[in-house]
């Protein structure tokens, strides 16, 4: 999904700026995602993808594709999140006004104003139900729907066995569905009968 | 609700893949993506790149060798300036012993000497780069320095004997 081409990673890991600016163009929305879900925060979670960005950048140059791009660099932002939760002395970066929307990626035309009204309100209800969850459901279940990430690498990001993954996984979809019934039953139904 | 069909994940969790998964995936708005790829690139400018440079060898065989005297390595301008000090506080003192013994043509036997030292030391001395060689003549042969004080005693001696 967000795999980066190989030769993108070779570029960026002989400094090539455009390549860098491909991987953060790809990798940004991924980790971002992950970060307001660490942080519940967008200020936070943007100083936090910043952060992870830099050091992932930094450090490309000692990767060597033994594991997937995208689940070391999911790794490095949830233990730099966590660690960030620990201390909570960093200073945040500025956001402009509109800082704080969030702007649920889609692919629908710009002019849809209703449905990216629409959208904006289910995110937001989405967001909000997730916030509700524990915090390894809440991880779990973003690192599963935002990449489509296998058990196997949602347990290498998180450091737990694959089976607690599938739990947590389990438990946090059966607990969302039961938070989000109003809105599962306004939506038209994508596998059938619900 | 919670029945499931064979062979897929049952429909509620379909309709929740539905509702949740578009609903996660957010970006930042348009000028945080820009702050942050404007940081991630300042970070990583100073970053020299990676080259792989292939370092010949040196055959076992080789003699161990001095370093030449044209060394790569550029010497600091104080190194410079504290030669010039150090050769200008040996030709005043140097001058001051002629002066109170009377002499000959010491002086261009003494740096004749030294030459011959320093060729010994770090190899043909490099056109052009006499600071150079004499501060790797100093670096690896200090006691050079001492050499004024010994031709000071030597002449007193000799200015002695022949007072004998």
């Amino acid at each position: 999904m967000a795999e980066p081409l190989s030769d993108t990673i070779r570029r960026a890991q002989a400094g090539d700026q455009a390549a860098i600016a491909e991987l953060v163009a790809e990798q940004q929305r991924y980790v971002y995602s992950i970060a307001m879900t660490i942080m519940k925060d967008p200020t936070e979670a943007a100083d936090l993808t910043q952060d992870a960005l830099i050091r992932f950048m930094q450090a490309i140059g000692s990767y060597r594709g033994d594991t997937k791009l995208s689940t070391w660099l999911y790794r490095l932002v949830v233990n730099l999140g966590i660690d960030r939760l620990r201390r909570r002395g960093a200073p945040p970066i500025r956001l402009d006004d509109d800082a704080n929307d969030i702007d649920v990626a889609s692919e629908q035309p710009a002019d849809d104003v209703a449905g990216s009204v629409e959208r904006h309100e289910e995110a937001l209800t989405v967001r909000a139900a997730l916030a509700r969850l524990p915090d390894a459901q809440r991880l779990a279940l973003t690192l599963h729907y935002v990449d489509d990430l296998r058990y196997e690498d949602i347990a290498e990001v998180m450091g737990v066995p694959i089976n607690t993954v599938k739990s947590h996984i389990r438990r946090g979809k059966e607990r969302l569905a039961v938070l989000l019934r109003p809105a599962l039953e306004r939506q038209p139904a994508a596998g059938g009968a619900s | 609700m919670w029945a499931g069909l064979a062979g897929g994940p049952p429909a509620w969790e379909r309709d929740l893949d539905a509702l949740v998964s578009p609903a996660l995936l957010t970006e930042p708005p348009a000028a945080v993506q820009q702050a942050i790829l404007a940081a991630v690139l300042a970070a990583v400018a100073p970053m020299p790149a990676r080259v792989a440079v292939a370092v010949p060898a040196t055959p076992a065989y080789a003699p161990a060798r001095m370093a030449p005297p044209a060394s790569p390595r550029p010497l600091p301008l104080a190194a410079y300036l504290l030669v010039a000090a150090v050769l200008v506080a040996y030709v005043t003192a140097m001058s001051w012993v002629q002066g109170a013994f009377g002499g000959g043509a010491w002086l261009s036997t003494l740096f004749a000497q030294l030459l011959a030292v320093s060729e010994l030391v770090v190899g043909r001395p490099a056109v052009g780069e006499p600071l150079t060689v004499a501060w790797l003549a100093l670096q690896r042969a200090p006691w050079l320095l001492l050499l004024p004080i010994g031709w000071l005693l030597w002449e007193r001696d000799r200015a002695s004997a022949r007072v004998a």
